[in-house]
């Protein structure tokens, strides 16, 4: 009797759970997708990625040792490349920030455009708006084992309906991180990632 | 001459032990929830880092996102109040047990791929705590098993709304063991 009892306590709760879970999910502008790929594979084909140990996170950020960038197609820049492009100034030359609106008005490149990758619908119009004339885009994210760039990458260029037709796609592995380490030009100035 | 009880049996059979393990649980389980449910982006990353399922059944690792900060809400709320303890309170001991395995097989993985010694592991596990050092995270949580257990099999319904608002078969306290 009481075993029975504990039986449908626990189916209740777990129903009412993913009842309210998923009907508030469904209502909030920040919600997932539940039927989304956030996922998908960066490469078409090839071996699954070594694992690569990446670079120790600054402060108290959250520690993911066992994280690793994916393998995939795209063309990488260094930071010393991707300084040089920032410091043409050129029109032409865009950087894509591909967080979240907290960690980018936090802090991020100058004159960078953001695209939240899992909320794409509220900055796409804008990406397309800054990029539509961009020869060079450059994407980044934190930088270490963050994929985020890649996955934007890889969704403006191949996902959506009009993929952006840039001449050429860079991610930028380094992020964030890597450009405050080298002090470069950050907005809000002198802001710490 | 029977001989009176010792202290933990007084201490379970007043109920007070239910009520110490209801309050540890569900507060943990509501502050834990918290930071889950405010940015859901972040857990679904952790969720995936965890492969618990392969990252192709995108939709069952979005579900879990979505509905496990929930699970602990709504459990933590009713352990709290004392409703439906057996069910919640088996269900949340589940899910430690699972989330303990999970943590201790990503340690192993650490520990393989960086070298790491096993005292020396760190990481952000997604117990909305931000970083931890993992062998005391896998004490905390062995701890809150056993809690978890307690409430699931404790006859004790004391200061319980369930009581309070009359269902069957609850019972307020044990009859005192004392036979003098």
């Amino acid at each position: 009797m009481k075993a029975k009892q504990t039986i449908l306590e626990a189916v209740v709760f777990v129903v009412v759970a993913c009842v309210v879970g998923l009907t508030v999910n469904a209502q909030r502008s920040d919600g997932l997708q539940i039927s989304r790929d956030y996922f998908p594979p960066l490469n078409s084909a090839g071996p699954p990625a070594q694992r690569v140990q990446p670079p120790a996170p600054r402060g108290n950020g959250p520690v993911q040792p066992d994280g690793q960038v994916p393998d995939h197609d795209f063309q990488t820049v260094s930071l010393e490349s991707a300084y040089d492009y920032y410091q043409r100034g050129e029109s032409s030359i865009v950087f894509i920030d591909a967080r979240d609106d907290a960690h980018f008005e936090k802090c991020h490149i100058p004159n960078a455009v953001q695209f939240d990758y899992y909320h794409p619908d509220r900055y796409i119009d804008e990406v397309r708006d800054f990029a539509a004339d961009a020869d060079v885009v450059i994407v980044y994210c934190n930088g270490g084992a963050c994929e985020d760039s890649l996955q934007t990458a890889r969704y403006l260029t191949e996902e959506i309906d009009n993929p952006l037709a840039f001449e050429t796609v860079y991610v930028f592995e380094g992020g964030i991180e890597a450009w405050y380490k080298a002090g470069y030009e950050r907005e809000p100035e002198n802001c710490k990632p | 001459m029977t001989s009176s009880p010792g202290l933990l049996t007084r201490l379970t059979h007043s109920g007070i032990a239910l009520v110490l393990a209801r309050l540890i649980v569900g507060v943990l389980m509501v502050i834990v929830s918290v930071d889950k449910l405010r940015d859901p982006v972040a857990f679904l990353k952790i969720v995936k880092l965890y492969e618990i399922v392969p990252v192709d059944w995108h939709m069952v690792l979005n579900s879990i996102a979505v509905i496990v900060p929930w699970i602990e809400l709504i459990g933590g709320v009713a352990l709290l109040l004392g409703l439906g303890l057996g069910g919640t309170g088996g269900v949340i001991c589940l899910m430690l047990i699972g989330f303990t395995a999970a943590i201790a097989l990503r340690t192993w993985n650490v520990m393989q791929t960086a070298g790491t010694p096993f005292f020396q592991v760190q990481f952000d596990c997604g117990c909305g705590t931000g970083t931890d050092i993992i062998w005391i995270k896998l004490i905390e949580n062995t701890g809150l098993i056993l809690l978890s257990w307690l409430i699931v099999f404790s006859k004790s319904r004391f200061l319980c709304l369930s009581t309070l608002l009359g269902k069957s078969g609850a019972q307020q306290a044990l009859p005192s063991t004392d036979t003098h």
